[in-house]
């Protein structure tokens, strides 16, 4: 139990890392692409597709576990605080269960989406570049297979009564 | 069951988990895929779940949301705000409570450059609180101004808030910058007024500060808010001007406030990797939710349950100011309990038809929205502005104390408020002349 807690912390890091080489690169890549704009004739070639399809894609799902397992969701907190303690666990409980549902589906159907991606190798076309974006659509699949792997965890705590209480 | 009662139990769902404390993302999420399931289909179900979440995030306008994040916290995390103080108090110091309203004007300044109100308030809050204490200020103005001042951050621009509205509501983002520029002004220059009257009626709030200012140092000043100054007037020249997308401005504001950072030797490697792991965090929490609404809107499209509500506010009071006044009272009551953004993508594809079936402009409407947000952000129960104060004080005044030095400054809000409501082109006025 304790080796995989320590595997998927190393992957949420990883992922964090990825996603933070991803936020960093789309901040000088927009900025090189606007600096550059009065002396180049046209825009460098792909700047929009690539801070659109990949960066973008990263941030906003690769960190999503991360946000689960410090419990950076947001939700509402002021009805369920009136609840008793023991109420209040089985509600996070009742919460990790619909994370798990939820983002299982979601992996399961963009793995799908990014395979036929792969098949036909999906690619766009901008100002005369080729620019594959098949392997963007793997970002979605793993950070949402991440989220459902550290929801699933944190259920399995819950089920052993382990569960840390909400802050 | 016909497919608007679905819908609509959809809703009455939706709102149960979300009080049990179901995250906001994961509740649109599971009731919308299981409606779309049994309204529409499997097919449409599973369709809508992988088209969705990837063409949300993948677009360009959302891009400028980690930009701008990013750029509020390294100018946070580098304290290169923490001049503002010191600028706006040389300038009022002249004024009743003038290190009150000089926390009003620093928070001003550091809602350019920072997009949301929490971060707004923690940042100026930490500076001025002690130094209010310092002469003798009376706690509950000080924390109350605070509090409230921390509420400009959502409303000037750049603002999360407002350009998950642009994008949900399909109306320009640097039109409703322009917009919330104008209010967030108003607001500003409100409460610097009711500070002055409080504070000339009963001048035992905030005693004179004993210090001699010269207009040599006022003008000295200057050479520290420049840096800040430089960079705000580029970002947003640049993006009112139209050189600049929103991505753009809020690129370029990121990779120089970093380089002032580095060049000032002002930030840490610690507080590098602090400042882009809470813009990962923020993106990513405030992506999914936006997901999620997207796809309830698909959900109540579908449903018919969107045009069955709409219909049945139009048809029981058609009056536009009515309908605008119901509509404020829910959000109040809803920024009483829920974060901002969360409260807006949760309600939008529901309210949005209405108001536009109303007659109401959109980009006025979403200025107005995030108004009445932010005064969510410091009203009971939940006010996340002053636990954020609170936490920067410590044991020098209660919880409701804080809340109660908040009265004052709600009843200029609702004042603006109304004024918003009878003078629409307050807002509409400047995106009009240049949009």
């Amino acid at each position: 139990m304790t080796l995989v807690f320590a595997v998927t912390n190393r992957l949420l890091n990883l992922a964090m890392i990825v996603a933070g080489a991803a936020v960093v690169l789309m901040m000088l890549h927009v900025s090189l692409d606007v600096l550059t704009r009065p002396f180049l004739s046209r825009p460098l070639p792909g700047t929009t597709l690539i801070v659109s399809d990949y960066y973008m894609v990263a941030c906003a799902f690769l960190p999503l576990a991360y946000a689960q397992a410090t419990d950076g969701h947001i939700s509402m907190d002021a009805a369920a605080h009136l609840a008793p303690r023991r109420v209040q666990y089985h509600m996070a409980g009742f919460a990790l269960l619909i994370a798990v549902v939820v983002f299982a589906l979601l992996t399961w159907t963009a793995s799908l989406d990014a395979l036929t991606k792969w098949k036909i190798n999906s690619f766009s076309v901008e100002f005369g570049t080729r620019i594959p974006t098949w392997p963007s659509y793997f970002l979605l699949p793993v950070g949402c297979a991440l989220m459902t792997l550290i929801s699933g965890l944190r259920l399995l705590e819950y089920a052993l009564g382990r569960l840390a209480p909400p802050k | 069951m016909s497919n608007i009662e679905i819908g609509l139990t959809g809703v009455a769902i939706l709102f149960a988990l979300v009080a049990m404390r179901v995250p906001i993302a994961f509740a649109l999420i599971a009731v919308s895929f299981a409606g779309l399931w049994i309204v529409g289909g499997e097919r449409s179900a599973w369709g809508t779940l992988s088209l969705v979440p990837y063409t949300f995030a993948a677009t360009w306008t959302m891009s400028s949301i980690p930009m701008f994040l990013m750029m509020g916290y390294i100018c946070f995390a580098a304290g290169l705000t923490a001049g503002l103080f010191r600028f706006a108090r040389l300038w009022t110091s002249a004024l009743p409570g003038g290190l009150a309203i000089a926390s009003i004007f620093g928070a001003a300044g550091f809602a350019a450059v920072a997009g949301s109100s929490v971060a707004c308030s923690a940042a100026m809050g930490r500076i001025a609180i002690p130094e209010m204490t310092r002469y003798g200020y009376d706690a509950r103005l000080a924390t109350g101004s605070l509090a409230v001042a921390g509420t400009l951050g959502a409303l000037i621009p750049p603002s999360i808030l407002m350009i998950l509205y642009g994008m949900i509501a399909q109306v320009s983002i640097g039109q409703l910058f322009l917009g919330g520029a104008v209010v967030g002004g108003i607001t500003a220059l409100g409460y610097a007024a009711l500070i002055v009257v409080r504070v000339t009626l009963n001048p035992s709030l905030a005693p004179r500060v004993e210090e001699e200012v010269t207009w040599r140092m006022r003008f000295a000043a200057f050479r520290d808010v420049a840096p800040i100054a430089a960079l705000i007037a580029l970002i947003f020249g640049g993006l009112f001007g139209g050189f600049f997308t929103p991505t753009e401005a809020g690129a370029l504001g990121a990779t120089f406030s970093t380089l002032i950072a580095l060049l000032t030797r002002s930030l840490t490697r610690s507080a590098f990797v602090d400042a882009i792991r809470e813009t990962l965090m923020t993106t990513a929490t405030l992506f999914i939710i936006g997901c999620g609404a997207a796809l309830l809107i698909r959900f109540l499209a579908l449903s018919g349950a969107g045009v069955f509500l709409t219909d049945a506010v139009m048809g029981f009071g058609a009056d536009p100011v009515m309908i605008v006044l119901g509509l404020a009272l829910i959000y109040l009551i809803l920024g009483m309990f829920l974060e901002p953004i969360g409260a807006m993508l949760l309600t939008l594809p529901i309210v949005l038809p209405i108001v536009g079936d109303a007659g109401w402009s959109l980009i006025w409407f979403g200025v107005f929205l995030t108004k009445l947000l932010e005064v969510g952000m410091v009203t009971p129960p939940v006010g996340m502005n002053v636990f954020v104060i609170k936490g920067v004080v410590g044991d020098l005044i209660p919880l409701s104390g804080i809340f109660r030095g908040i009265v004052w400054f709600l009843v200029v809000d609702l004042i603006i408020g109304g004024l918003l409501i009878l003078f629409p082109q307050i807002v509409t006025f400047l995106p009009a002349l240049i949009g």
